[in-house]
Order: structure tokens, then C-alpha cells, then sequence
């Protein structure tokens, strides 16, 4: 009996625990991997966590490397919370993104307290309108998400560079890209020399709790987790579940279309066809290494901007491929969904609760 | 004691079985169990006293962690039902394991037909009247070419038996085998299980329930909480009340009282009218369905599993659409209004699929108690969780309605089945309802949660609530109901309003259809 006992409290500190022991894991199998391709791993890794965090410029460029990020994997908590499944955040970033530039070319002479703001919500509003597509076909037609919101992702890609080949491309420039945006709409830095924005700022200080408040302590958040667990016993308690996947829907495509604003508004000023290498699907990696919690996420998310910033230092000083970020973030997915799950049953069989 | 493993006259012998689950629960603690040749053993005890789990293992499905078995003299070590069955030793479980869509010669051949037919071609003509025969040998006459879907439970039931005859088995284990089964299947089963063993098969018979234990067997045995408390080798000299006493080891406190007839005709509390709802799969399940239900009165719904019950309760409580006809509750329109608004009426719905439905397992106990009213005062106010009087309520609920958790944060699917259903009843029971729909309400809990829960329907009653209890167990229904109503085949085919004046075999025949008025 006390041997048992003492078994379900290792499973359960072992779950607290998983998501650090799984990027333990997964960088031991990068180590490995660099091995295999003949660089020395502990200089390699010691370049990686240089590039992450090695003096106060790489915190504050993976800080910057972490906000849109952090927005994506927000919206995608509140999504996966209520089960789901968003793929489609990167088309909604650049839907945001695409739409904060159109704004911020047209708001010549605003105050940068208005434009800025209103930058940001007409972004959010693109984001959410393009889930609104697949929300509305999940809710009323059980179509689903996953499918649809992975093609929108392609629409939206290809239409944001038909409008820079076309109508929005800036005259004078010889990429695909338009003009920069008027000063007025430049998100303000907060310390001197670094390019630390207050986008960051605002999504780590405002938000992050906000979304947190939402999802544990709101009315809302207790629907789309009921939802989550099961929509069966949701109907049943009077929950409008349909009601609940399309706030769940618009709320995740709010949030990655602010991180288009971020983008376009704090660091490169202007609207390109690669305004985002991937943060969309990464988002979905770090909403589940932080267990959809938003303080989780936000660890999270620093943790992936650092491990892409320190990518490109690997990659200068050690000649390790920069795709090693992408490699670890696959590694972690994998890692996550099956650990936990795996983890979970253990915990079932054994009766050991966790919250 | 003389070596009963050895004897010809003893078929089954099992010495110190033991049998612990995953988890530490220990179903059988060193249970000795013995089935002599010819006779009608039952196995008496209350849900989770651990029947199953000592007929599971005689049957091969389970391995023991420690015990003997001897069959016919022979010591042996089952790793699966084959070898049981090789041994001569059949189970028929709970939960029937035919194929729905083949017939019942298909299904009775499953296990293998022996012998030189055993080749490419499958002469089912042959086999067929070769099962007609042999059915009808065993007193128990069957349509080989039917299909199991379309027959009714009772005539399943004899399907699962004729199967493990056909394989030659001569030791039979039924697990609960009138639990689905109307007065009159009962009878019937009765008679057959005796024939039987007058031509020497040896059964057990599995129940909970005492009149069925004293009335068929030739010896009883009595677990309780995974050991054995009694052996009762003549069934006669023995009272209800002993034996009652001896499965339950306490005298059971909770007692019903109920009050006399309370509910008034003139003001229905609900009235469902010309009602037809259709199936998962787009049939009509309801078919001009009429019924009223009264303040201050049980209404038992009697009908066997699946002649529109589901459908109904479905439709009453807005998770089905309803195609025509009305429901009016508290003199209002509620067909096809969403649950919200049918809840919000005072109606509470105790559903039978208590996991998939009555809670979401992965939330916690205090959720689940509160998920109805989370957007209410207390619970919460401008959209704002307050976690201090949910906790509280949690704690008070808890207490009242005894459900065993480590604490109210604990997530639902840790609570056993038994507390998941106080948790149920608490939540639907708390916000004074008007009207409460209760679906299987005990089904597979204990003696002393099913006479909690009873208390309960009936101190609601009393109190002018109107009760619709949906049970397949017609003991209950007859035991709570002021009116029984039989539906079959989607219909209200008869309303009984004197529960003492019904006729139980009349009953049965309106529940099959047999006799409609």
C-alpha cells in the first residue's frame, strides 16, 4: 500500500513536470542528431542557448521572436480548450497582417493612441472573420475544422501575395511588399537601444493574464471547457455548443490576427509575403507544451522564440542547419500529445488526480 | 471436509480465489464456491460484491491471482473462454455478445460446427433446421433464419443460451438474466432453466435479487464486499428477511414513506400531445405519443429497452427535435426550445448514460455540481466565476448527498459509478424542480443507494413534484408508481391508475405488444 502510494505521486510530479522533461528529451535527441552530422553538440547547444538568452539584446530579440508567437498559441488555448482544433492560424495572421497595413497606409495624421489601437482591433477582426468560415461550417454543419481551416490557410497565403504583386505593391521597391507604414502607426520601444517593443509589453503584461482570467475564472471559459470535455453532457446542461465552437473559433482568429498586427506595426513595418515563418503552426506546438494555460503558454512561447533566434547563432557559429528550431518544435509535438496521454492513462489506472 | 474435488457429484469446485483489480480493489478475497451436478446454484449478492468477477473467472474471461478450480475432477488453469468452454463451461453475460445483423443459425454456428462439415461450404439450410430441431429439443423454440436485431431481448437471451448448448456446454453461468426480461419472459426463463437441469446441467444464476434467488434455486451462495458470507443448502428454511440481512450485513435505515394519493387532475403539470420524434437513424420512435404527468405523483414508464423511452425523455428535455404534436410544461410551449429554456422551467433530468451524459469527466466534482446554474447568482455574477460559493455549495452537496471524493477540485471521472450518481442526483435535485425525469435511476447501484435514491423520488413526490421514472426493472416501477404508463412501439398502449390492481402477466403482455386495448 505505502509503495503505491508512493508510485502515484511520482506519476503525478513526473506529469507536472513532462513538459520540461520533454524538451529535455527532445534537445537530447538534437544533441544526438547534430553528433551524427559531425558538430561537436556541446558547442552547438552552447551557441543555441547563447543565441536565446546570452546577453540583453538576444533576451529582448526573443521576447520580440516570442510575441507573435505567444498570440497565436493565446487564441489557440481558448480554441483547443473547447476542443477545437484551429489549424488555421497562420492564414489568420495573414489575414491580420494584410489588413493592419491597409489601415496603418490610410491612417496618415491619426494620433499614434488612436491609430495604433484601431490598427490592432481591425487586424483582430480579420483574424476572426477568417475563422468565421470554418466556424460556421464546424457549428451548423459538423464539417470538419481541421480540414477546412488548414485550405483557408492557403487562400489567405496566396491572396496576401496576389495583393502585394498587385495592388498594394509598393512602386519603388523591387519586392513583392508594400511601402512602410506612416511613423505614426510604429509600435513605441520601450527601452533605449533595444528593439523591445510595446507590442510585447502589452501581450505579456495585458494579456496573457486576461486570458487566463478568461479561460479559469469566466462563465465563458467554463462553457468551452464543458464543451471540451464533453458536448454530449454540454447539450444537456443547456450549454449552446454551436454558440460556444464559434465564440471558441472567433476568439483563436482574434488573437493570430493580432499577431499580423504585431508584425506589421513592430517589426518590419510594412506587409510582406513572409511575414511569418511558420508562427501560425508553431503556436499550435506551444499552446500544448503549456497545457493551454496561458501563463504555461507564455513560458512556452519565450522558450520557442529563443530556440529560433538561437538557431540562427547555431547555425553562424556551429554550421548546424537553421531547420534544427522546426526539428525540435516536430519533436515536441510528438513528445507532448503522446507523453501526456500516455501519462494520463497511467494516472486513471492508478486513481491519482490531477489538477 | 471430504475432498469435494474429487466427488462425481460436484462439477465445479473453486478453492481460495482471490482476485484483486488494477488499482487495489479486491473483488474476491479467498472465495470458496462449489456447483454439485443437475442443480440451480444461486450466486445472491449486491451490485459490486464480486459475482461477476468469481463467474468471469470460472468462465476464462479472467485470471485469478491466487485459487484452485476443479472441473469434473480435473484441476484447471483457464487462459481464455475457449478453454472454458472445451470443458464444458458457458457463460452468458450481462451485455450480450451477438452479432445484430446476422441470424440467429449464424450466430449459434459462430463458435464452429464441428466435425467433417467443417469445410469450404457452409450448408446453412441443413444447419438451419438442424438449430430448429435442437432448439425445440431444449424447450426453447426459435426462427433460425431471424435476425438478432429484430428479435426482442428475451428471445436473445435465448439465443446466448441455445449457443453455449450447441457447443455442448453442460455448466451454465447467467449473469443477471432477468434484469431486461418482462414478468412473463421471466416465468418462461424459469421453466426452461429447471427442464434443464432435471436433464443434468448444472447453472448459476447470478442475481441481486432475493425472491428470484429463493424461488429457482436448489442451494444458495451469498457474497458480500468480495467474500462469502453464506451458504444456504435448502433455500425453504430460510426467511426474506434473514436472507435480506445476510446479502446487505445491516439493516437497511433508509424507509419511503409514502403519503396517499396526492396528485389532483385538474392542474397537469406536463402534457405531451400527438408526440412523434424520430431516431438516431431517422425512424419514427415516437408515434403519437400521449401522455400527462400530475404534481405529486410518480408516473412509472414500463416498457422494454428500446420502444421509443429514450426518444421521449429526449424530446421532454429539448436534446431531440420533435417532428409533430406538442409538450406543454407549467402551461407552456416547450417543443423544440432548447434545453436552456426547459431547464430553467424547473425540470431536472437524472439521465441513464450517467458518463457520457450526467457529467463531463474531465471536469471536476464542483463543476459538474454547478454546471447548470454557473451563470446564476451565486455562482457567478457579470460573467465572472465566484469560485468561493461554488466551493461551498460543492462542500454542502457533498455532505448531504454522501458522494465519496478526495475533495470537491478532484475530476469526476476518479468518483465511482455508485457517487457518480449522488453527484447526478445532487445536482438535479438541489434547485427545487418541478418536474424530475428519472432514467434509470439505480440502475447497477447498490441495495442501500438504491433505497437512498428512492427515498428521495418519493420525499419529492410527497413534497408535489411530478416524477416520470423510466426503469427497466418493474419491481421499482411498481414499487414507487402511483400510475404506470406501458409504452411499446413508440405508443402509450395502456395506463394503469391503481398500481395494486395490476395484473403482472397482463402487464407483460402489454409490454410485448402482445395485447393493445
Amino acid at each position: 500500500m505505502k509503495f503505491k502510494l508512493k508510485y502515484s505521486e511520482k506519476v503525478k510530479v513526473i506529469y507536472t513536470l513532462y513538459p520540461v522533461i520533454s524538451i529535455v528529451i527532445a534537445l537530447a535527441i538534437l544533441s544526438l542528431v547534430i553528433y551524427i552530422i559531425g558538430v561537436d553538440p556541446i558547442k552547438a547547444l552552447y551557441y543555441l542557448y547563447f543565441g536565446m538568452m546570452g546577453n540583453y539584446n538576444y533576451v529582448s530579440e526573443t521576447l520580440i521572436r516570442a510575441t507573435p508567437i505567444l498570440l497565436v498559441s493565446l487564441g489557440l488555448a481558448i480554441a483547443f480548450t473547447a476542443k477545437v482544433w484551429n489549424i488555421g492560424a497562420e492564414g489568420q495572421l495573414y489575414m491580420g497582417g494584410l489588413i493592419a497595413a491597409i489601415v496603418a497606409l490610410n491612417s496618415g495624421g491619426l494620433p499614434s493612441a488612436i491609430a495604433i489601437p484601431l490598427i490592432w482591433i481591425c487586424a483582430g477582426l480579420a483574424g476572426a472573420a477568417w475563422a468565421f468560415i470554418p466556424a460556421i461550417l464546424k457549428a451548423k454543419y459538423e464539417i470538419n475544422e481541421i480540414f477546412t481551416t488548414i485550405m483557408m490557410n492557403y487562400i489567405a497565403i496566396y491572396f496576401t501575395s496576389y495583393m502585394l504583386h498587385g495592388p498594394l505593391r509598393d512602386p519603388v521597391s523591387h519586392f513583392p511588399e508594400t511601402p512602410t507604414i506612416p511613423e505614426n502607426t510604429w509600435l513605441p520601444r520601450i527601452i533605449p537601444q533595444y528593439r523591445f517593443h510595446a507590442g510585447s509589453l502589452f501581450s505579456l503584461v495585458v494579456l496573457v493574464p486576461l486570458v487566463y482570467i478568461m479561460l479559469s475564472r469566466s462563465t465563458l471559459g467554463f462553457k468551452l471547457k464543458l464543451v471540451g470535455s464533453s458536448r454530449e453532457s454540454a447539450r444537456y446542461y443547456g450549454v449552446d455548443v454551436e454558440k460556444s465552437i464559434i465564440y471558441a473559433m472567433l476568439l483563436s482568429g482574434f488573437f493570430a490576427g493580432l499577431a499580423g498586427a504585431n508584425e506589421v506595426t513592430g517589426v518590419v513595418f510594412k506587409m510582406r509575403p513572409e511575414i511569418s515563418p511558420g508562427y501560425g503552426f508553431t503556436g499550435i506546438a506551444v499552446a500544448l507544451l503549456g497545457r493551454l494555460n496561458a501563463f504555461g503558454v507564455m513560458l512556452a512561447s519565450i522558450f520557442m522564440g529563443g530556440l529560433i533566434n538561437g538557431s540562427y547563432t547555431m547555425h553562424r557559429m556551429a554550421q548546424v542547419p537553421v531547420g534544427v528550431a522546426y526539428f525540435v518544435q516536430g519533436l515536441l509535438i510528438i513528445l507532448v500529445v503522446a507523453g501526456e496521454y500516455i501519462l494520463k492513462r497511467i494516472m486513471l489506472v492508478k486513481g491519482v488526480s490531477v489538477r | 471436509m471430504v475432498h469435494l474435488e474429487s466427488s462425481k457429484d460436484y462439477v465445479v469446485v473453486m478453492k481460495g480465489i482471490t482476485k484483486v483489480y488494477p488499482g487495489g480493489v479486491v473483488a474476491n478475497r479467498n472465495i470458496d464456491f462449489d456447483l454439485k451436478r443437475g442443480e440451480i446454484h444461486a450466486l445472491l449478492g449486491e451490485n459490486g460484491a464480486g459475482k461477476t468477477t468469481l463467474m468471469k473467472i470460472l468462465a476464462g474471461c479472467l485470471l485469478p491471482d491466487k485459487g484452485e478450480i476443479y472441473v469434473k475432477g480435473e484441476r484447471v488453469k483457464f487462459r481464455s473462454p475457449v478453454d472454458a468452454i472445451k470443458k464444458g463451461i458457458g457463460m452468458v453475460h450481462q451485455h450480450f455478445t451477438l452479432i445484430p445483423s446476422f441470424t440467429v443459425a449464424e450466430n449459434i454456428i459462430l463458435g464452429g460446427i464441428g466435425g467433417k462439415r467443417e469445410g469450404i461450404k457452409l450448408d446453412m439450410k441443413a444447419i438451419e433446421e438442424e438449430i430448429a430441431e435442437f432448439a425445440k429439443k431444449h424447450g426453447l423454440p426459435i426462427n433460425p433464419k431471424a435476425r438478432i436485431e429484430e428479435l426482442p431481448v428475451g428471445l436473445k437471451q435465448r439465443v446466448e443460451i441455445l449457443r453455449l448448448l450447441y457447443r455442448k456446454a453442460d455448466i451454465l453461468i447467467l449473469d443477471e438474466p432477468t434484469s431486461v426480461l418482462t414478468p412473463l419472459e421471466v416465468k418462461e426463463l424459469f421453466e426452461a432453466l429447471k427442464r434443464m437441469a432435471s436433464e443434468g446441467k448444472s447453472i448459476v444464476f447470478v442475481t441481486h435479487k432475493l425472491d428470484e434467488a429463493l424461488s429457482i434455486s436448489d442451494r444458495i451462495t451469498v457474497l458480500r464486499k468480495g467474500e462469502v458470507v453464506a451458504r444456504i443448502d435448502n433455500p425453504k428454511s430460510i426467511s426474506k428477511e434473514k436472507l435480506a440481512e445476510l446479502v446487505v450485513g445491516r439493516k437497511i435505515v433508509y424507509k419511503a414513506v409514502k403519503t396517499k394519493t396526492l396528485y389532483d387532475k385538474t392542474t397537469p403539470l406536463m402534457e405531451i400531445r400527438n408526440l412523434k420524434v424520430l431516431d438516431d437513424r431517422g425512424v419514427l420512435a415516437v408515434r403519437n405519443l400521449n401522455l400527462t404527468l400530475y404534481p405529486g405523483e410518480i408516473l412509472g414508464l414500463a416498457g422494454v429497452e428500446g420502444n421509443g423511452q429514450r426518444e421521449l425523455v429526449e424530446a421532454i428535455t429539448g436534446l431531440r427535435r420533435v417532428e409533430e404534436g406538442e409538450i406543454v410544461i407549467l402551461g407552456k410551449k416547450v417543443t423544440n426550445k432548447p434545453p436552456k429554456y426547459i431547464i430553467e422551467l424547473g425540470v431536472s433530468y437524472i439521465p441513464e448514460d450517467r458518463t457520457g451524459r450526467g457529467v463531463a469527466l474531465e471536469l471536476s466534482v464542483a463543476e459538474n455540481l454547478i454546471a447548470k446554474v454557473h451563470d446564476k447568482t451565486p455562482f457567478s455574477r457579470r460573467g465572472i466565476l465566484n469560485l468561493k460559493s461554488i466551493y461551498s455549495f460543492a462542500k454542502e452537496a457533498i455532505e448531504k448527498f454522501n458522494i465519496v471524493t478526495p475533495s470537491v477540485k478532484t475530476p469526476t471521472m476518479y468518483l465511482s459509478g455508485g457517487n457518480i450518481q449522488r453527484l447526478i442526483l445532487a445536482r438535479e435535485l438541489s434547485f427545487k424542480p418541478k418536474i424530475i425525469i428519472a432514467e434509470q435511476p439505480t440502475a447497477g447501484l447498490d441495495v442501500a443507494a438504491t433505497e437512498f435514491i428512492h427515498k428521495l423520488l418519493i420525499d419529492f413526490r410527497n413534497s408535489g413534484c411530478g416524477i416520470l421514472l423510466i426503469s427497466a426493472d418493474i419491481d421499482e416501477i411498481l414499487k414507487l408508481s402511483d400510475r404506470v404508463a406501458v409504452i411499446y412501439g413508440g405508443r402509450i398502449v395502456k395506463v394503469y391508475d391503481e398500481v395494486s390492481r395490476i395484473d403482472l402477466i397482463e402487464l407483460s403482455k402489454y409490454m410485448l405488444g402482445v395485447k393493445t386495448e
